[in-house]
């Protein structure tokens, strides 16, 4: 079945664009390539930033940020390693590799703060999130509606097919063709969602007011992932996982 | 009277300073006796103290002093007693004493003095007594023969020393009998290597000591050694004068840097109570210390030191006195680069090893507890754990560190015990490698490394199942490598949700049912419409057959009207019926139209309608209104026979 999802996705949304880029995808794996080599020949910084290069360029692959975040953490920079295993996480949530190396990431950020362990029905969510990519969710649901839509002509316009067996049926993919729609809205709204930052600088004061003048409240580390709740005047005001709330400058953090 | 109150206050004051120096021995409950003096060398003008004391004796009697042959005594015999318990052994004293002073300088020897314990006549050691002829205590070391007088302290010879004569400087006194020293065992080390630093009082004087100032030991780790609390003091000899000597501080120190280190002074503030002559209030003295009353006499009688301490008016003066001990440079070497294994982690000194897993046997289920002890002198306190390397199919946690070390131990000895916990994630055999402590010995100035045996672990699968995830993913401490391959390459990640082809095809469905609808709908009217078409067939065949009736409606020939009307209902039931005219009646007509399932109505209508055109045939009634109202009527049977008949038919 997601097999089938992902051949339409494919099919259905990249058919457009695909022939354009396959000019383009050739040098691009070329140079992805090469910063594998370097990475396997444990020169860091520079598949660093032959990665970022590729990244800069406005490629999105989840593999490529993730080794990029992987250069970044031999590096040992916490901030973009973290970013970088954040937006693989983000580009697909089934990345397995990005998600264990993000665990490892965050255990070097100092003093980290250890999000809320969550409840059994928000772990449950996160799976069912994780069923399809957000694209996979809005082709699931085109699929569910179309077959909806089938079952019900049948049953309207052929009169073999008017039995009740079939309007249950319809009334179970009417049920699934609604949770497919509100995932996909909620995905959308989640990959829209530029409300968390990670902190990319060593450390950086988390002022009281938005003002450079204003006193320190915390410190906030290095790949702390944090919400951003408000933006005034070169300052965010950020949350961190255990609530605390302050302002910090624009430039010591980087959206997801 | 007067000499019995001093003598009193003396007695005070030796018992307190007799129950300070005797706390150091302790002796079993046998009797001894034994003498003492205050100081074996004296000047000629110089009184001091000869004791014989009576240790632990019940029953004594018949005490017999020597004889003073070359002594005069000034003071005594006076008795005291103490008594003390230490450790629930009890060490009671009784002390004669006599204050004497010489009578010409010299070497004399003092016999002992004999006594009857339990019934036993028992004699006292005889001590050698030095008389010289200056009042300045000669300084040069005496060789100190007695060795009793080494074992024990005397009683009181501070006693003697408390008091200050006339011509003595205050400070040079103070300064002489009153210091801090500094002990040290060894001032070049390696870093880590230990010293020991002793701090001691050397006191010859009735003193109120306190410490204000404790050295720090910078760039030392220390351990203090515990002290008798309250300090006992011991004696020890400087220069041929026995001191007493009270322990401040007993440190261990660990250098933790190399270079010159110094032991920082430790400060002490005194009262030292110095018995002091009262001048201002001796009237007798002032006139005996005239010079013209000197010259007279050639020295004042009461020159003599006897009459300062005893006739004089004695008085005390606390005088305070700060002493601060010298500073002690120490000399730290760095440990050496050459030859330092990578297994080295700072332990100095001499170390074994012993490494113990708890169970051998075991399953996945459990976890076991390496314990590395590591025994030996040095710098015990401050040894890092030694690295433990795991296979990774075991998983580590930090060592817990345990120390039992020797109390009071100098050098520093016992034992550090690290328990690794280390749990099996997979089963089979495995093997932990051997562990590794190297230290650094300094009495070979060599590295020395310990190496334990491999420890050959067969650990079968437990009832838990391993976590999957464990066991096919590398661990979870494990950082991934990085992902090859071809990737699918994007400038941008379209989202489909948001695109106008999500939404197209979202109504695709929609627009496909709506047109079915429509189509549907337009079928369904197409139908209906057939049975209006049908309806007007059946008009048109009436209206044909009802055509000539027509015409003669409208020509107004009334016969041929209802003849023709007649005609052509009769014409039209023959020919839907497939009936002969011939054969046509009134009956049969009705029979088929019963079988054909004919509405009733329509039947009598027809039935009516052909009634009303024999009628008129016979009765002609000329009208035109009548004659329009068969047309209608027989039009009106027809249409709906044949619409019946249609209808039958489908």
């Amino acid at each position: 079945m997601r097999q089938v999802i992902r051949k339409w996705g494919l099919i259905c949304v990249l058919a457009l664009s695909s022939l354009a880029q396959l000019k383009a995808q050739a040098p691009v794996q070329q140079q992805f390539d090469a910063a594998n080599v370097l990475f396997r020949e444990q020169k860091y910084a520079e598949a660093a930033n032959a990665y970022q290069h590729l990244i800069d360029s406005g490629y999105q692959a989840d593999n490529l940020y993730y080794n990029a975040g992987n250069a970044y953490l031999k590096l040992n920079k916490t901030g973009p390693a973290v970013y970088s295993f954040e937006k693989a996480l983000k580009l697909n949530p089934n990345n397995q590799a990005a998600a264990n190396n993000l665990q490892i990431a965050s255990l070097r950020i100092k003093d980290n703060v250890d999000p809320l362990p969550l409840l059994f029905f928000q772990e449950w969510f996160i799976t069912l999130e994780k069923i399809h990519s957000p694209n996979g969710w809005a082709i699931g649901c085109i699929v569910v509606f179309w077959i909806l839509a089938i079952a019900f002509m049948l049953y309207r316009f052929v009169p073999r097919f008017h039995h009740k067996f079939i309007r249950w049926g319809m009334y179970g993919i009417t049920v699934f063709f609604l949770g497919y729609l509100t995932m996909s809205i909620y995905v959308y709204s989640v990959a829209t969602d530029d409300s968390t930052a990670i902190v990319m600088q060593t450390s950086s004061k988390v002022k009281e007011a938005p003002d450079a003048k204003s006193r320190d409240m915390f410190e906030a580390r290095e790949g702390m992932k944090v919400e951003i709740l408000d933006t005034a005047a070169g300052f965010s005001k950020i949350q961190l996982a255990d609530g605390k709330t302050g302002w910090i400058p624009v430039q010591s953090i980087k959206v997801l | 009277m007067m000499k019995s109150l001093v003598c009193i206050r003396k007695h005070f004051l030796l018992t307190l300073l007799a129950c300070l120096s005797v706390i150091a021995n302790v002796y079993a409950q046998t009797s001894r006796f034994f003498t003492t003096v205050s100081s074996n060398t004296v000047a000629q003008d110089q009184p001091f103290q000869i004791n014989f004391v009576i240790e632990n004796a019940k029953d004594v009697g018949d005490f017999r002093p020597p004889d003073f042959k070359y002594f005069n005594v000034l003071q005594g015999p006076n008795q005291m007693q103490s008594s003390q318990w230490v450790n629930g052994q009890g060490t009671e004293q009784l002390i004669v004493s006599y204050v004497l002073m010489p009578k010409q300088n010299g070497s004399f020897t003092i016999a002992g003095a004999s006594i009857r314990i339990n019934g036993n006549q028992v004699k006292s050691n005889p001590v050698n007594i030095e008389v010289t002829k200056t009042t300045v205590r000669p300084q040069s070391s005496q060789p100190y023969s007695q060795p009793q007088q080494h074992a024990r302290p005397g009683g009181s010879n501070s006693d003697v020393d408390a008091f200050l004569k006339s011509n003595e400087d205050v400070n040079a006194k103070l300064k002489k009998n009153l210091f801090v020293r500094v002990d040290v065992d060894k001032t070049n080390v390696y870093e880590g290597e230990q010293i020991t630093a002793t701090y001691k009082l050397f006191t010859r004087l009735p003193t109120n000591s306190a410490v204000t100032k404790v050295p720090a030991f910078k760039g030392f780790s220390t351990r203090d050694i515990e002290l008798p609390n309250p300090p006992q003091p011991t004696t020890e000899m400087v220069n041929g004068v026995p001191f007493r000597v009270f322990t401040i501080r007993k440190t261990m120190l660990f250098p933790l840097q190399s270079g010159t280190l110094e032991l920082d002074p430790a400060e002490v503030d005194n009262q030292v109570r110095l018995i002091v002559p009262g001048n201002k209030n001796n009237r007798m003295r002032d006139v005996f210390d005239d010079p013209a009353f000197k010259d007279a006499w050639g020295g004042s009688p009461f020159d003599d030191p006897f009459f300062d301490d005893v006739f004089a008016r004695q008085e005390y003066q606390d005088i305070p006195y700060k002493i601060q001990s010298p500073v002690v440079k120490i000399n730290v070497k760095p440990l050496p680069i050459a030859g330092k294994p990578a297994s080295f982690n700072g332990a100095v000194g001499r170390f074994e090893m012993k490494v113990t897993p708890n169970k051998t046997d075991i399953t996945t289920d459990d976890a076991i507890t390496l314990k590395v002890a590591i025994t030996g002198q040095g710098n015990i306190n401050l040894l890092n754990a030694p690295k433990l390397e795991v296979p990774s199919v075991f998983e580590k946690y930090d060592p817990k560190v345990a120390d039992q070390l020797n109390p009071n131990s100098n050098p520093l000895s016992g034992t550090r015990e690290f328990e690794y916990v280390i749990m099996p994630l997979e089963a089979g055999k495995h093997e932990i490698p051997p562990v590794e402590f190297t230290y650094f010995d300094p009495a070979s100035n060599a590295y020395k490394t310990l190496s334990s045996d491999p420890i050959k672990l067969d650990i079968a699968q437990g009832k838990k199942s391993v976590k999957t995830k464990l066991a096919t993913a590398p661990g979870r401490n494990e950082l991934q490598g990085i992902a090859v391959g071809p990737q699918s390459w994007q400038l941008r990640i379209p989202l489909f949700f948001a695109s106008v082809w999500f939404w197209l095809l979202l109504l695709l469905p929609v627009v496909v049912f709506a047109g079915l609808s429509w189509y549907n709908k337009r079928k369904d009217y197409w139908k209906s419409n057939a049975s209006l078409l049908k309806h007007k067939q059946a008009n048109k065949v009436a209206l044909k057959r009802l055509e000539l009736a027509a015409r003669y409606l409208k020509e107004g020939k009334d016969k041929a009207f209802y003849e023709e009307t007649s005609r052509a209902v009769w014409g039209y039931i023959s020919h839907k019926f497939h009936i002969p005219m011939a054969n046509l009646s009134k009956q049969v007509v009705q029979d088929r139209l019963a079988t054909e399932n004919i509405n009733q109505q329509i039947t009598s209508e027809l039935f009516a309608l052909i009634d009303n055109c024999e009628i008129a045939l016979y009765a002609p009634s000329n009208s035109h209104d009548v004659r329009k109202n068969t047309y209608e009527q027989a039009i009106q049977v027809i249409s709906d026979l044949e619409g019946a008949l249609k209808k039958e038919a489908a």
